[in-house]
């Protein structure tokens, strides 16, 4: 298992994801710089967000721990980055691959679940009034997803 | 500032090269991508576990069509009872050994690295080039492992001419069938005893077609890979070979049969005459024998899981010492120490065509303790030689029973000694009033230091108990 972390960073290296980078850091093969764009036609888009990811010593038996670093308005995603979503909690198989995880996570911009909230202001603010939560969004994408 | 920057650009260099290096011995099925053979990567995907994404070790079948690592999927069943791929509910005692995919494994890897050389561009001419049956990749050529058909007209091998080789392969074809015809026509053919030290006949002796007459003996027996003249090889050798006589494997499924070879003899002629530029075969036979073989002396039993709610702490003891394991550490930890070590246990002895012994199996639950299984009894190791006797005390250091003031008090000194070392570490801005802070801060860490330190030696780390233990063994 001892291999795992390089044969990911192989795999990622060797055949990226569109749209998605990860690096891992220089001491600690476990731990990952990810970033991620905003998807097309969601009130991300054109924004870049950092993540951190890192994989525990039970990984792949447990799923990896994954959080944004960069402010987003989202009913699934906390202030603190915290990322509701099924793959990385009930739901995680050991056959599940970083970069499907990552592109969950694009997949969950791209569809902002507000029935399921982590984040209960931000939901009740896209169930009230959706299109001020939309531009909300939109302005803090400009404002903190800045591509550098 | 300068020389600075340029020594850490350095280190960061240094380092990324470091992890290039580590990654080139990763293999990953992408290495086919810009080989002349792209449709490997899907080959070579197939072939890895899904859980590791490593090529598959001792698989297991799973009742609904998956295959996985045995210890792999065991790990993973002792959390979640599914597949992981379709999350079907899925037992441990469902699984079933699959040798033969095993073995496919592991001949794959034997020539996964000469088979990417092989395939590297530039190296062999296009599918289309030359004649029609003698692309570079074409199946035939993997099926015969005949090199030559690759690197014709460059510059290797300029003595073999093409259309000898035209020949040999059709052949080779009618050959083939008139093998299985053969194979399928006389079953009680099949069943033969093996030879361990093969008698070669004087006649095949003399029937080996050496470098020369290679061209000439047009047609390769399929079954010991070795070149005759056709007739020959059509009215006796395939009988020869067939019955054993010629110092061949018998085989006893009628899958095996087509494709097993003499170990010894095998190949000889060709890897002389045909395949000089290319890098010495291994044993191409050893993973057909494994598989033949495989179900013969597997007297070995399986663990059972043990039903621990029914299990007194000696009975616990007692299972473990039974199978020469570390009795330390609490409760959960020899639990969770029998669980892993019947997981080792049952995907070596059961499942696995490279058994181990048991005393490897033992150092692998060492270091799997290491960085697993090492929490509590670590932290309290540590505690105890730091605190001398006082270990009692500390149960309820996180609650609020916890007397802090006679805490205090009793350690007074080493507390003392802690605020000098952070004094003189950070000046004298620092204020009393935080002083008590840094001791327990200090001290959580100290606490919390060797359990996010993951460390490579596995016997460094093991909690004291059990490496007594190990010792003893």
């Amino acid at each position: 298992m001892a291999s795992l972390p390089k044969r990911i960073i192989k795999r990622l290296v060797s055949d990226p994801v569109p749209g998605i980078t990860a690096e891992p850091h220089e001491d600690n093969l476990r731990y990952f710089q990810v970033t991620i764009e905003g998807p097309q036609q969601s009130p991300y888009e054109n924004g870049v967000f950092h993540l951190e990811l890192f994989l525990p010593d039970d990984y792949p038996m447990e799923a990896p721990k994954v959080r944004f670093l960069t402010k987003i308005y989202h009913p699934n995603i906390d202030r603190l980055g915290r990322i509701c979503l099924d793959v990385l909690k009930t739901n995680w198989s050991p056959a599940l691959q970083i970069r499907t995880v990552l592109l969950s996570i694009q997949a969950l911009l791209a569809s902002p679940n507000p029935n399921d909230p982590l984040a209960n202001d931000v939901a009740e603010d896209w169930i009230q009034n959706e299109d001020g939560a939309i531009a909300t969004a939109r302005e803090w994408t400009k404002r903190y997803a800045k591509p550098n | 500032m300068k020389p600075e920057r340029y020594y850490s650009l350095q280190m960061n260099i240094h380092r990324k090269n470091r992890l290039e290096e580590q990654l080139v011995s990763v293999t990953d099925p992408t290495d086919f991508s810009r080989t002349l053979l792209p449709q490997m990567v899907e080959f070579d995907t197939l072939l890895r576990c899904h859980i590791c994404k490593d090529f598959i070790k001792a698989p297991v079948l799973t009742p609904c069509g998956h295959t996985f690592c045995s210890l792999c999927i065991r790990e993973y069943l002792n959390r979640e009872m599914k597949c992981p791929l379709c999350l079907v509910e899925l037992r441990e005692s469902m699984l079933r050994s699959d040798f033969l995919v095993s073995e496919i494994v592991g001949s794959f890897k034997s020539i996964r690295a000469e088979l990417i050389k092989f395939l590297e561009p530039g190296k062999c001419p296009p599918l289309d080039a030359g004649n029609q049956q003698g692309g570079c990749g074409s199946p035939i050529e993997i099926a015969s492992g005949d090199p030559v058909e690759g690197t014709d007209e460059n510059e290797q091998d300029e003595d073999e001419d093409d259309d000898v080789r035209i020949i040999s392969m059709s052949k080779w074809e009618n050959d083939d069938q008139q093998a299985r015809q053969h194979l399928f026509s006389s079953p009680s053919a099949r069943k033969r005893q093996r030879t361990d030290s093969p008698v070669v006949s004087t006649i095949d002796n003399m029937l080996v077609k050496p470098k020369t007459e290679a061209k000439l003996a047009d047609a390769q027996c399929p079954i010991c890979q070795r070149y005759f003249v056709l007739d020959y090889l059509q009215r006796t050798h395939l009988d020869e070979c067939l019955n054993g006589i010629a110092g061949n494997v018998g085989a006893e499924e009628p899958s095996g049969s087509v494709a097993t070879r003499n170990p010894v003899r095998q190949r000889e002629p060709a890897t002389e005459t045909l395949s000089k530029p290319q890098v010495p075969k291994v044993d191409s036979e050893q993973f057909v024998i494994r598989y033949l073989e495989s179900g013969q002396n597997r007297n070995f039993n399986r663990l059972p899981k043990l039903n621990y709610s029914s299990l007194s702490q000696s009975q616990l003891k007692q299972k473990l010492l039974a199978l020469k394991l570390p009795t330390s550490g609490s409760r959960k930890q020899m639990i969770s120490r029998y669980n892993h070590y019947e997981m080792l246990w049952n995907s070596n002895f059961l499942d696995s065509l490279e058994l181990v012994d048991e005393r490897e199996l033992r150092r692998r639950l060492a270091s799997w303790e290491s960085t697993h299984n090492n929490s509590g009894s670590q932290t309290k190791s540590i505690i105890s030689t730091m605190m001398g006797g006082a270990t009692a005390k500390l149960k309820d250091f996180k609650n609020d029973r916890f007397d802090r003031k006679g805490w205090m008090l009793e350690h007074r000194h080493e507390f003392k000694e802690l605020i000098k070392e952070a004094r003189s570490k950070l000046g004298k801005k620092e204020e009393i009033s935080i002083y008590s802070n840094h001791t327990e801060l200090s001290q959580e860490k100290s606490i919390e230091f060797p359990q996010s330190q993951g460390s490579p030696s596995s016997a460094q780390m093991l909690p004291q108990g059990s490496q007594g233990q190990r010792e003893n063994n």
